[in-house]
């Protein structure tokens, strides 16, 4: 062979090279690195998290008594005699560098319920605080609940006083910052109940509507764009959408509440019900309207709703063995309204 | 002739010089995570300060549940990318099934959500969502949060993770 005809076919080998290693170098399937991480070793839970990239790292947990075994865990099922009282301990876990307060509530059939919690008196909302890695238990008591099957669920909301109308804060809310437990009671009866749905006057909203399985709440109807923050007044009455969509390839039963500062208020202004069911078609997506009345008080106000899906569904098929449901509870992002009120202004001025 | 000779040896050292800089480059994208690249890839900018505290527990089981966001404007393909993963593995790097897995991955445009997904698996160790966005303007900030669920016993977490592309 030539010299030069063997320094053409060191070339061709050469780009053929160079083209492999640039196409590899374009498409290589990078395996991303983990951002959360927690190990569980025989005696210790080890986590080490992104703090950049980390907004919510919290556990939650329900047991019969104050010891993390699986053998004093609450199970999905609860059987009580009328005459009992229905009390267990909650475990909580920040596993977050920062601390942070929580605020717990009871839900009996999605209703919040006043309860004794960690030895303080009766009432509905509590609030505990962790510290870096702090993690402990408090016992509750919601005393007897009424014979027949409930659907009972303890929510934790995480930073609930963080108030600040920053971008990155409410977008950082969405689909975050709670955690709830869901149980099924059943005391001195072994059925749920049959869930009345509401009748409801919804907008149906594309099927190209981007949401799927979960909830979003906007200004306009079948609007895709984010309500973080609203300058409203003092008493007036705030009209926006509550959106929900089922999942492409299964439907969904569901049950929504509005909590304004934490506190459950009636899904439209004009109306009494505080808790709404629905059920969709797999696919479908709608925008049901709701309104509040703004608080008379000026400042950072909290509002949120909450969707809980597949309601009063077994959780377990039988003692001990779960259900395949999707029963899960996300909030909606926490939209900062920021109250003023203008009748003052004017009278200053 | 002379002048070929030479030209041809330069050609030549260009060719070995190409080789071995292409040979460095995929093991240190395929190794690690560039925090400050110019270009925004998968993997990049994970970076940032980890963290890491010993919590005494009494899980029996050896196993290490990881989770993460990540979006990106590929060099070809589609405009934007992005993948939201949760797993579980045993010691050996190995799948671990527990319980329930799953992720929720949301993506948005400046204000605008582009997707929802949700992937929920039992009995299983992995939960993934790969998105990708073919619109022509990809301008703006974008931003994908993952909502991860690990329940396995009585151990449930929820973390939830993030990544922006601008």
């Amino acid at each position: 062979m030539m010299k030069h005809e063997k320094s053409i076919v060191v070339l061709i080998i050469a780009l053929i090279v160079i083209g492999s290693v640039v196409m590899m170098l374009l498409f290589y399937d990078n395996e991303i690195t983990p951002q959360w991480k927690m190990e569980h070793n025989e005696s210790e839970r080890i986590t080490n998290y992104d703090i950049n990239k980390v907004g919510e790292s919290f556990g939650i947990g329900l047991y019969d008594s104050p010891i993390r075994t699986k053998e004093s865990g609450m199970g999905y099922s609860k059987f009580l005699d009328p005459s009992e009282d229905f009390k267990g301990h909650l475990f909580v876990s920040n596993q977050m560098y920062d601390d942070n307060d929580f605020l717990i509530f009871c839900l009996l059939d999605y209703k919040r319920v006043p309860f004794k919690f960690d030895g303080e008196d009766t009432q509905v909302l509590h609030t505990i605080h962790l510290e870096p890695f702090e993690e402990r238990f408090y016992s509750f008591d919601l005393g007897k609940i009424e014979k027949g099957g409930h659907d009972f669920e303890i929510v934790a909301i995480m930073k609930p006083y963080e108030h600040s109308l920053n971008r990155t804060f409410r977008f950082s809310t969405d689909f975050s910052y709670l955690g709830g437990m869901r149980k099924n009671l059943f005391v001195g009866d072994l059925n749920l109940p049959v869930i009345n749905y509401t009748n409801i006057s919804a907008i149906s909203c594309s099927s190209e509507y981007p949401l799927n399985n979960g909830i979003l709440i906007t200004k306009e109807p079948c609007s895709a764009k984010a309500w973080l923050t609203e300058e409203v007044k003092t008493g007036e009455c705030l009209n926006y959408t509550i959106i929900v969509a089922a999942d492409r390839e299964y439907p969904v039963s569901f049950a929504i509440m509005v909590l304004l500062d934490y506190e459950q208020v009636p899904i439209n202004v004009n109306g009494s019900n505080s808790v709404l069911f629905g059920k969709l078609e797999a696919g479908k997506k709608v925008s049901i309207p709701a309104s509040i009345t703004v608080p008379d008080d000026e400042g950072v106000h909290e509002l949120m709703v909450v969707w809980f899906t597949d309601p009063y569904e077994r959780l377990e098929t039988s003692p001990g063995v779960r259900a395949h449901i999707r029963a899960g509870t996300e909030p909606s992002i926490r939209v900062g309204l920021n109250v003023k009120d203008f009748r003052s202004e004017n009278l200053t001025y | 002739m002379e002048k070929m000779k030479k030209k041809g040896k330069v050609i030549g050292m260009i060719i070995v010089v190409a080789l071995l800089v292409g040979m460095t480059i995929v093991p240190m994208v395929g190794a690690t995570n560039i925090s400050n690249a110019t270009q925004d890839k998968e993997g990049d900018g994970i970076g940032g300060m980890e963290i890491s505290k010993q919590i005494s527990g009494t899980s029996k089981t050896q196993v290490t549940w990881t989770a993460s966001t990540d979006i990106w404007h590929p060099w070809f393909g589609p405009a934007i990318k992005s993948k939201h993963l949760s797993k579980s593995r045993d010691n050996s790097g190995s799948p671990f099934d527990i319980d329930k897995i799953g992720v929720r991955g949301r993506v948005w445009q400046d204000d605008d959500l582009r997707t929802d997904q949700t992937v929920t698996n039992y009995n299983s160790a992995d939960a993934v969502i790969n998105w990708q966005y073919d619109g022509t303007y990809y301008g703006g900030d974008w931003l994908a949060r993952s909502n991860h669920v690990f329940e396995e016993g009585t151990e449930s977490w929820y973390p939830v993770t993030e990544d922006t592309y601008t």
